[in-house]
């Protein structure tokens, strides 16, 4: 699941402060399920913008909508009408989703109101760690299931490295090397042996990824 | 579209006429007392009776004995009808044009009317006696329930526009053909179960012997019954125990109660028998009588022991005499209260059916007898049946009598079961929280007259006897269209509740649940919501109390300050008053557990300069997790003011003891706010 973390409400300020009508988008999805962009936070950024404005004395109207997910053309439809009303839009989904609405409405200024920091898994409530960083050449099978490109600092492909000390990470003490975690898996599994092959460097180099799923694609009936 | 939950909270399902115990009782926790009454009222014509008399199958049935004791359903039900709200019934949604008859002006007889008239017919209602309601005016003693309260909910009955006409006798001085031919459309026949039974022992005609409810009748109608000092009662149901009560109030030095089983098969209520007990009622148990004793009058009373053997058709252990174990007492007085059977030989005379055991026979879901026309209830039925009984017979009667006169079927309600006992180890997650006690006369006053015993509960004690209620298949439910299967209900609920079933996505909420909110707040895609209608997490509250804010001085400012009050804390209306002093804004809510961010946000937004948070003293928490998250939230907020660049005093978070503590740290809070001028500089 992607998980996000909320901008800075300066920053917030500082990019919607010259004009007069704002909304605010939840999204239903990821940020939903973290607690940080779904309706309730949509319903309390629009609070802060309006008890701000009103501080300020600047006439401001404040909207809040949250869409099912804001990275599906059809839900982003469900808010045309009440688009036209809008100056700027903050969207509280991951960076997916803000880009959707910016496609899906060229005149209005859509804004970020969180930062999207990783795909990551729920370790224990309120506590989230990337586990995926998309790379588009998965190898866990071959790393115990951990994998290396997200959770060691350095992406090694071939780790540990001198920094791994007491099975942590140089960089945090409160990481654990995630080579010393694939060496331990492999050796419980008995595949220890297969970690003596040198793995390649990995293909960094084709973005944007695109995929089709052909047989999911929409049938022209003229054909 | 919501998960409903199947199964009813058990104390619904166990009365009679499914009172709708816990939602009357959750609103008397909320203090909202006049709905709480109006639901009461809504089935239950007697609730001022009820209140005191009843047998309590809700009290049996409450899921709150596993924890401690049961809630104390029935003194609530009284502390409302003693608060003499007006009814507010609805009107009938049409008048039809038949009139009813109803014989007998007892509970059962008079619930009928009461339903039958809200049902929109005439009603006209027999009494052989001078004044209405049966076995409640003329077998129930002052002392359990006083007149003035059996008046209060007869009349309440009456003037719906019953017509009543006393010392007519069916059957004696009118028959059913009589009633046909004056244009009754149908006859509800709710005659009481009046003639006591007799012991068919030698000397049973002496003067000196008397019945419990010929004792019990004449105490009250002024028959000019006396008592020496010795009096033996025999029985062991609610009569025997009222007219040993009653023989110990009308001067008698000594009273025994014999009956042949032991304790535990007494049928009267354990509440009363205690209650006799304290006031020096001797028990004499597994006892029967065989003889009295006398020349002119009763002199002593000869007993034998008794031991039980096997079950028999009641399920009660048989007794059984014991050999060579006979004794006498010396007694003066014997009343006998070994139960009544009604009079029906005139009825039967007039063709109703009468069954082996001496009671009219009915359909029991019809309630009809064997002609058509009429139909039949109460303890003529039932033989001993209770008062909350004889109201469910009346009610089931009125809509029977009104399908039959509008050519429709009856239809069977449906039943719904009642929701399983709380596990234990759920049992061990709630709070225990002792059952309130009732007031009541001292022993040495009120065996000299008549007052009533028990004194029913003062306001604060009801309200916190009603907050031990624990909702039960009521509380939070989530809506699946909502869910965002985060899982954070089944991850934050303080009493494990939320489960997924096994290949599910959305969490089912059980019966359990406790209705704190914490789930409510937590859950990110706002899918969960209490179902009580009557739950508003402050949000509806705050709104009406800020409407209220009058137009801000000009020549001085005051501030505008809500306090969000948890009404667990057992000094909240101390609280709550000394808030209101200061011109505070009060929103009262059932555990601060339930204040959502964005609702102490929306305060400042309808111009509040502060907000002040007060949690109940800790003991008072019915929620012991709340106070934990409440205070998340309340940090969680603070950070948003912060960002908004507005004083951390403005949110405060204060504790209501001890209380001089509270006052001063109150007083230098709004100060504060007074010296930090509003949040908005409006012209």
């Amino acid at each position: 699941m992607i998980v996000a973390r909320p901008k800075s409400f300066e920053e917030i300020i500082r990019l919607i402060q010259n004009y007069k009508k704002v909304a605010v988008l939840g999204c239903g999805g990821c940020v939903t399920v973290r607690s940080i962009g779904g309706q309730k936070q949509a319903e309390e950024l629009a609070s802060l913008l309006r008890l701000w404005a009103k501080r300020q004395g600047k006439d401001v109207v404040v909207t809040e909508a949250t869409l099912t997910r804001q990275c599906e053309p059809e839900f982003v439809e469900s808010i045309n009408d009440r688009a036209n009303d809008w100056e700027v839009v903050i969207s509280l989904a991951c960076g997916v989703g803000v880009q959707c609405l910016a496609e899906r409405f060229p005149r209005i200024k859509v804004l970020p109101g969180v930062d999207t920091i990783f795909m990551g898994a729920t370790i224990e409530p309120g506590l989230y760690w990337e586990r995926c960083v998309g790379c588009g050449e998965c190898i866990v099978g071959e790393t115990g299931g951990f994998c290396p490109v997200a959770r060691c600092a350095k992406s090694l492909m071939n780790g540990p490295c001198g920094g791994s000390q007491g099975g942590r990470c140089e960089v945090s003490p409160d990481t654990p090397c995630v080579w010393q975690l694939i060496y331990e898996r492999m050796e419980q599994l008995g595949m220890g042996e297969e970690l003596d092959v040198i793995r390649p460097p990995k293909d960094w180099s084709v973005r944007p990824q695109r995929m089709i799923m052909e047989h999911l694609r929409k049938v022209d009936s003229r054909q | 579209m919501n998960i409903k939950i199947k199964g009813e909270a058990p104390c619904i399902v166990a009365c009679p006429i499914n009172q709708d115990a816990r939602d009357y009782v959750q609103l008397l926790a909320r203090r909202n007392f006049e709905q709480a009454f109006q639901i009461v009222r809504s089935k239950n014509p007697f609730p001022a009776s009820c209140g005191r008399i009843c047998t309590r199958r809700c009290e049996e049935a409450c899921r709150r004995t596993s924890v401690d004791e049961p809630v104390a359903i029935c003194w609530l039900k009284r502390f409302l009808a003693d608060k003499d709200f007006t009814p507010n019934l609805p009107k009938p949604p049409k008048e039809y044009p038949e009139t009813v008859a109803i014989v007998g002006a007892g509970p059962a007889g008079l619930s009928a009317a009461n339903s039958l008239i809200l049902l929109g017919y005439k009603c006209v209602i027999f009494e052989e006696l001078q004044e209405p309601g049966g076995m409640l005016r003329v077998g129930v003693p002052r002392y359990r329930l006083p007149r003035e309260s059996l008046d209060k909910d007869i009349n309440n009955i009456l003037s719906l526009g019953a017509q009543l006409r006393t010392g007519i006798k069916v059957g004696r001085d009118i028959t059913l053909s009589d009633l046909q031919r004056e244009g009754f459309k149908a006859v509800f026949l709710a005659v009481g179960s009046h003639k006591p039974l007799k012991l068919d022992i030698p000397g049973e005609e002496l003067p000196g012997v008397i019945s419990g409810i010929e004792f019990l009748r004449q105490i009250t109608l002024g028959g000019g019954v006396k008592v020496d000092n010795r009096v033996a009662v025999i029985g062991g149901g609610d009569t025997a125990l009222d007219a040993a009560r009653a023989a110990l109030r009308m001067g008698a030095r000594d009273v025994s109660l014999i009956y042949r089983r032991s304790m535990e098969e007494m049928p009267c209520e354990t509440v009363g028998r205690k209650e006799a007990e304290e006031e020096g009622i001797k028990f004499v148990l597994l006892t029967t009588p065989a003889k009295i004793f006398g020349k002119n009058r009763v002199t002593g009373l000869r007993c034998i022991k008794m031991t039980l053997g096997e079950p028999d058709n009641s399920g009660r252990r048989r007794p059984i005499p014991l050999p060579g174990s006979g004794f006498t007492l010396q007694v003066d007085t014997v009343i006998v209260a070994i139960g009544q059977s009604p009079e029906v030989d005139l009825l039967s005379k007039n063709g109703v059916e009468i069954s082996e055991k001496g009671t009219i026979k009915i359909d029991n879901h019809t309630m009809s007898t064997t002609i058509p026309w009429v139909f039949a209830g109460g303890d003529a039925v039932t033989l001993g049946g209770t008062l909350v009984q004889a109201i469910a017979h009346g009610n089931q009667t009125a809509l029977s009598i009104h399908n039959y006169l509008r050519g429709e079927r009856f239809q069977i309600p449906v039943r719904t079961e009642p929701i399983k006992e709380l596990s234990p180890p759920r049992v061990q997650l709630i709070k225990r929280e002792a059952r309130q006690r009732m007031p009541m006369l001292p022993v040495e006053s009120r065996i000299k007259d008549f007052n009533e015993v028990e004194l029913g509960f003062p306001e604060e004690q009801a309200v916190k006897e009603a907050r031990r209620c624990l909702n039960c298949a009521a509380g939070a439910v989530v809506d699946p269209e909502l869910c965002a299967a985060c899982l954070t209900c089944v991850r934050v609920c303080p009493y494990d509740i939320p489960q997924i079933p096994l290949g599910g996505r959305t969490a089912e909420i059980g019966p359990d649940c406790q209705s704190c909110g914490v789930c409510v707040v937590e859950c990110p895609a706002n899918a969960i919501s209490l179902k009580d209608r009557y739950e508003d997490m402050g949000e509806k509250t705050l709104e009406s109390v800020m409407g209220q804010i009058p137009g801000r001085g000009i020549l001085q400012y005051a501030p505008t300050i809500v306090a969000f009050l948890c009404q667990y804390d057992s000094h909240s209306q101390t609280v709550s008053q000394k808030l209101r002093e200061n011109g505070i804004k009060v929103v009262e809510v059932s555990c601060i557990s339930k204040l959502e961010p964005r609702t102490l946000l929306k305060a400042f937004e309808m111009l509040a300069d502060a907000v002040v948070i007060i949690g109940s003293q800790s003991g008072d928490c019915h929620f012991d997790a709340g106070h934990t998250w409440a205070k998340r939230r309340f940090d969680y907020t603070a950070l948003f003011l912060e960002t908004l660049g507005l004083e951390r005093q403005r949110l405060q978070w204060l504790s209501p003891t001890p209380e001089e503590e509270f006052f001063k740290s109150l007083s230098n809070f709004v100060e504060e706010i007074k010296k930090l001028g509003p949040v908005f500089q409006i012209v």
